[in-house]
């Protein structure tokens, strides 16, 4: 295990009279090596509450966190295997672009060079940017900044919260074609994010918290099937339509419709009958936000 | 770790040379300085030049005594506030090489200030054919250790506390107030006898022994000031002034570490 959460509980104390908050309540996870984890959960579900205390910028009330086989001392020597993208642009805005990159490379203890640096920057479309300072770079050029302070180091092991607010749609297929590719390498990454389509097309797990409490940990694949009780069908011509097809609408001159999966031979049978030309037929699955949202709603094993 | 701590210096030294708030302070400070320094071009004698050229070194260190302290604050209120910490302390760079680096950047920047206003003081004395006094250099290395010592008490107090209350607490909670505190004190348990008043001065003898000292060789160089001619004795004091200021900056530094360590820096 790359990542060992054990038992967590962090609390706050807010207002004027202290009263106690539980932001995470006995959360246990585990990151493998090779994962590409994502943490869902609604607003104030403890997400990034539980991202910092896996970096040890947050120490809990009670339970560990191990990384690596250790428990993390910040700016200790295994942080330089890993990589944290901020969910706020809280970088150092006096420094330019270039020097920025140039400075959060240095941290790891080696000089970047200044290729490197330019690489990353024109492969982001950064480099004409590169005298602008930080203060004067819009949101989503920060973003870029902190995204290649990420890649700089060949990281193993990667944390982003919320990596993709704030970008442009040609440079989130870009960031994430990058983080496929890394995975695929070996990194393991640990993603909190609310955009759900973007988290189906590349994490393998997810973890999902609500209140505090971790209510699920499954493969995106297993989480998915959940809903996956029919197929959907699409059909053409014919005298009326098939028996057991429940029509939902018309898509490109063609009838939109479900087909039970019990019921899928017998709906053959019909469509033959009626001389109904099938135009497409997959099973159906449930996107990652249905799955969500149902397990948010009704529990784990819903 | 040498290495860290030059990258954070280098990249702290940027910090104090882009701060506009800091640029602003100084700029307000020299034009002060400076309309102060324009009767001195009307005087023609050597004597009244002297004199003046001794009342601007006074001057310029007390600026420097206003400016430097607060090297240090800003960098540590305006990293912590724009929460740009985490991003060093998730890299193998321990939170005390960054805040050694905060420390060593604003003794840096302080030494250059001392430094440029004692050179401005033998330039001036230079330039007005006034004899130049080892006193003068004694002055400004004197006041760079007072300026250190500040800086090392009001960096600290910025970890703990909002720096506007750090400030504040410089303000009305200094070795002098508790000083004259602690002889009122005395003297009003002296006359009445109560054993309140007891408590308060061994309460205020406590906090003014706590405090940092701002001039530590106080009345021991007070000839030495007015006539600015020094002797060896007064080096070996001033020697003694360096390592007191060494020894509370390393104490305000591992008080900060302590402080940081605990410090949430998400």
């Amino acid at each position: 295990m790359i990542v060992e959460v054990d038992g967590l509980s962090v609390s706050f104390r807010t207002g004027l009279w202290r009263r106690r908050l539980q932001a995470l309540q006995n959360v246990s996870l585990s990151v493998r090596e090779g994962d590409f984890l994502a943490l869902l959960g609604p607003n104030g579900a403890g997400k990034s509450t539980l991202m910092y205390c896996m970096l040890g910028l947050l120490r809990p009330s009670a339970g560990s966190v191990r990384m690596f086989g250790q428990a993390p001392q910040l700016g200790g020597a295994l942080y330089g295997r890993m990589a944290y993208l901020p969910e706020e642009p809280n970088y150092h805005d006096y420094l330019t672009v270039e020097e920025s990159v140039t400075y959060y490379g240095a941290l790891y203890g080696r000089h970047v060079e200044p290729r490197t640096a330019r690489d990353w920057l024109e492969r982001l479309g950064m480099a004409e940017f590169k005298q602008l300072r930080l203060a004067k770079c819009s949101k989503g050029m920060k973003q870029k900044v902190g995204i290649i302070q990420c890649l700089l180091n060949e990281p193993r092991l990667v944390f982003l919260d919320e990596p993709m607010r704030g970008l442009d749609p040609v440079t989130v297929k870009q960031f994430r074609d990058i983080l496929i590719e890394m995975n695929r390498n070996g990194a393991t990454i640990v993603m909190n994010s609310h955009i759900l389509s973007e988290v189906e097309q590349v994490a393998t797990r997810v973890a999902i918290l609500d209140r505090g409490r971790l209510v699920a940990e499954q493969d995106v694949k297993s989480l998915r099937q959940v809903e996956s009780d029919g197929y959907s069908v699409e059909i053409e011509g014919g005298s009326g339509l098939p028996d057991h097809f429940e029509r939902q609408g018309e898509a490109a001159g063609a009838t939109v419709g479900r087909v039970a999966v019990e019921r899928l031979y017998d709906f053959f049978d019909s469509a033959r009958e009626r001389e109904v030309r099938i135009v497409s037929c997959q099973r159906q699955r449930a996107t990652l936000e249905e799955s969500f949202l149902r397990v948010l709603k009704e529990g784990p094993h819903a | 770790m040498l290495e860290l701590l030059l990258v954070n210096t280098r990249t702290l030294l940027r910090f104090h040379r882009r701060n506009r708030l800091l640029i602003g302070f100084g700029l307000v400070m020299l034009t002060i300085f400076g309309l102060s320094f324009v009767p001195a071009l009307l005087f023609e004698t050597t004597s009244s030049r002297f004199e003046m050229l001794r009342n601007l070194a006074s001057q310029m260190n007390s600026f420097a005594l206003v400016l430097v302290p607060a090297l240090g604050l800003l960098a540590v209120s305006s990293h912590l506030g724009a929460r740009n910490v985490k991003l060093v302390v998730t890299k193998p760079c321990p939170p005390e090489v960054w805040l050694g680096a905060v420390f060593l950047s604003a003794i840096l920047v302080a030494l250059a200030i001392h430094a440029a206003m004692a050179l401005f003081t033998a330039a001036l004395s230079l330039w007005w054919k006034v004899p130049y006094q080892s006193g003068f250099l004694f002055i400004a290395i004197e006041g760079f250790f007072s300026s250190v010592v500040l800086l090392s008490f009001l960096t600290a107090l910025a970890m703990a506390v909002h720096p506007v209350i750090a400030v504040i607490t410089v303000l009305f909670f200094n070795e002098s107030m508790f000083y004259e505190l602690k002889f009122m004190v005395a003297a009003a348990q002296r006359s009445t006898e109560q054993k309140g008043l007891l408590a308060a001065q061994v309460a205020c003898d406590t906090v003014y022994q706590l405090l940092p000292m701002l001039d530590p060789l106080g009345q021991r160089v007070e000839a030495l000031r007015a006539s600015l001619r020094v002797s060896g004795h007064d080096w070996l004091l001033l020697a003694l002034a360096g390592l007191y200021a060494l020894l509370a900056t390393a104490f305000f530094f591992v008080g900060s570490s302590w402080l940081l360590r605990r410090k949430s820096l998400a």
